[in-house]
């Protein structure tokens, strides 16, 4: 272990420096991991849970600062207190400043919620702090930590897109910009409000469809929302009658690097595959499907292709010019790049976290994992998986005021006699979109 | 005894009279509680907006202001009693005091926008009144001053009602601000030529209302034609 007193200041990691840029009251960059227990939140020993993860992830106990160049972490003095949940998660719009705090702990009823910046970590790490806070939480009085280490290691927070991709002597070849993607249609929800569905499945039964199909279960989920997706763009261009409006469909998938590099890190470390279709070469069948994405993924989770990923990204970091140009602008820069390199050319964004095991001290107190993608306004819905034990939930978080690819996925499991039982948050449709 | 938060639904065991996250008043039964399969509260959180922010600093941005404005003044005050005996520097003095308003104004009652246009109109009214009775009579002020004032805020009340209606949409909003364009500048058309010729007539206003009205059509079209587009409702979101 490498301990190293935790610094002054550190600088957002690479895939960090795009979000403060496109920071706004419907784009946020939070993300949630939810843990639902089978009793009420004690409040007083979750906060005391809360003060003992902070002493063991210092590097999360910080501010997001604006510099003139870049933004950058700096560690705070006062402690973060748990808060009241409320119907529209994921949804705290500011995040920059030094009375703000980039991630929090909320709690309803027997709900723990972390809602985590992506500025701050990715699903991975937030899933090592919930771990740790949760163990925490259900430990006995005055016992110590079970399962887990308890004081913070420097390499849990360096920034490992540097220390493990260096920059390459040779020039690497250019990616090719994919075309526009097809977007759900839908109206947009009033600023703030945040469309939930999630569904919970017996994460058993769906993997053994996976396993007939020869797929894994991220795989198996990207090809049924590929697949809904097409539906649904079949549907509108029945609807309008304009063949012309058929594009590609293609989801983002975050891949966590750190399977593919020896990382410890608990900041952000994953990068991104595509796997899609292309409608206008005619309609897929499943089967068709399935073998599209089961390729691409093969073909891309490689850890050369990955550097070539990832390298992109830190060439524009490394760029003498780029790093002289002053904030305001480089702000400018870098949204329109968020928008017309990323989100446009994506239909939806699927994230599987995988199964966590268990934790310690559950003995069955802990019901099932909620995990809800950061909302996006281009890309209207999102789509996130989580396993906790035999249960697997998915989740649907859209700042459109439809629910059509939650009913077009439920219509596909009901279709395989899949079960799910749905849980929502409540929207005043009585609110009209803007 | 444990207690519960009836808002929050969870368990808190020190001796406190209200919950600590939400202030609501603890009850002692289960059965008063949100049951436990209900995911989220009922209630949505609420953030201040950027303008907010803003004026949780208004007394020192109204400290500044003054001091910017009005030690600038004094001292010309002083200037022109010390080597001229007084006279130019009223103008500096009133002035002065007009920018302060203009700052003043909208930081008091920037919760009342309709309210904040009307005073800074009156306030330019005023200021134009003052700088034509200088010289003793007033020539310009009441004649092409006040009926220019009171074009542009029958605009602003046009564009207010428009922003007030809870159906707005871009494409409507865009419309009516080619609209009070336009009456800004048939107004400003209409105060000259009577000012200047004596006669109330149209001149020049046609040619920009002739560019202008096409425009506020476009925008009406827009959005009624592409009144379902997400894509474009994404791209005007505000």
């Amino acid at each position: 272990m490498n301990r190293v007193a935790f610094p002054s200041w550190l600088r957002l990691d690479n895939s960090a420096n795009i979000w403060p840029a496109v920071l706004s009251s419907r784009y946020t960059s939070i993300f949630r991991l939810t843990v639902v227990l089978r009793e009420r939140v004690q409040l007083e020993r979750l906060q005391r849970a809360l003060d003992a993860s902070m002493e063991r992830f210092p590097y999360f106990k910080v501010c997001i600062r604006r510099g003139l160049f870049w933004y950058y972490l700096e560690p705070r003095i006062d402690w973060p207190r748990v808060q009241a949940d409320s119907a529209n998660p994921c949804m705290q719009a500011n995040l920059i400043g030094k009375k703000n705090w980039p991630f929090r702990v909320r709690v309803f009823s027997s709900r723990i919620s972390l809602e985590m910046s992506h500025i701050l970590s990715d699903g991975s790490g937030a899933a090592v702090f919930l771990r740790y806070l949760i163990e925490e939480y259900l430990k006995p009085n005055d016992s110590p930590p079970a399962s887990h280490q308890s004081t913070s290691d420097s390499d849990e927070w360096v920034d490992s897109y540097h220390d493990l991709i260096p920059p390459h002597s040779s020039k690497l070849p250019k990616r090719a910009l994919a075309e526009k993607a097809f977007h759900p249609h839908g109206r947009l929800l009033p600023s703030g409000r945040y469309q939930v569905v999630s569904l919970l499945l017996d994460a058993d039964q769906l993997l053994s469809f996976a396993r007939k199909a020869s797929l894994s279960l991220t795989e198996y989920l990207a090809s049924l929302l590929l697949m809904v997706l097409q539906e649904q763009q079949e549907a509108l261009v029945a609807k309008k009658k304009r063949v012309s409006l058929l594009k590609p469909i293609r989801l983002n998938i975050p891949v966590n690097l750190r399977s593919f590099f020896p990382s410890k890190t608990l900041r952000n470390f994953f990068t991104y595959v595509d796997p899609g279709i292309d409608p206008r070469l005619g309609v897929y069948q499943q089967q068709e499907v399935q073998e599209q994405v089961h390729h691409h993924f093969r073909f891309l989770l490689d850890p050369k292709r990955l550097r070539h990923m990832v390298d992109r990204n830190i060439q524009g970091e490394r760029n003498l010019a780029a790093r002289l140009t002053p904030l305001f602008f480089k702000d400018l820069f870098l949204e329109r790049v968020f928008r017309t390199q990323g989100d446009q050319r994506v239909s939806a964004s699927f994230s599987n976290l995988g199964r966590l095991s268990d934790f310690s001290g559950d003995q069955g107190r802990v019901s099932h994992l909620v995990f809800l993608p950061p909302p996006s306004p281009l890309l209207g819905v999102n789509m996130t998986a989580v396993s906790y034990g035999k249960q697997l939930c998915i989740s649907f978080g859209g700042i459109i005021d439809s629910t059509a690819l939650a009913a077009g996925f439920v219509k596909y499991l009901v279709e395989r006699g899949i079960e799910a039982k749905i849980e929502a948050n409540h929207i005043s449709h009585s609110e009209e979109s803007r | 005894m444990s207690v519960f938060c009836p808002r929050c639904a969870v368990e808190i065991v020190e001796d406190v009279a209200k919950c600590p996250l939400c202030s609501s008043v603890l009850v002692g039964d289960q059965k008063l509680l949100p049951p436990l399969v209900q995911a989220y509260p009922r209630e949505f959180e609420t953030f201040p907006g950027r303008l907010e922010r803003l004026m949780r600093h208004r007394g020192l941005i109204n400290i500044i202001s003054a001091f910017v404005v009005f030690v600038p003044a004094m001292i010309c005050l002083a200037v022109d009693f010390m080597y001229a005996g007084g006279g130019w520097s009223l103008v500096v003095i009133y002035t002065a005091i007009f920018l302060w308003t203009l700052v003043f104004i909208p930081l008091a009652f920037f919760r009342l926008p309709l309210l904040v246009a009307m005073l800074l109109i009156a306030s330019a009214g005023a200021y134009l009144f003052i700088l034509d009775m200088l010289d003793g009579q007033h020539t310009w002020s009441m004649t092409l001053g006040w009926p220019l004032l009171l074009w542009v805020a029958l605009a602003i009340f046009v564009l207010w009602l428009g922003l007030v209606w809870p159906k707005k949409s871009p494409g409507l909003v865009a419309a009516l601000i080619f609209v009070c364009l336009q009456i800004i500048t048939i107004g400003t058309d209409l105060s000259t030529q009577y000012f200047v010729f004596g006669v109330v007539t149209l001149t020049w206003s046609l040619v920009v209302v002739s560019a202008l009205m096409p425009l506020a059509l476009l925008a009406l079209l827009l959005q009624f034609s592409l009144s379902n587009s997400s894509r474009l409702k994404r791209f005007f979101h505000w």
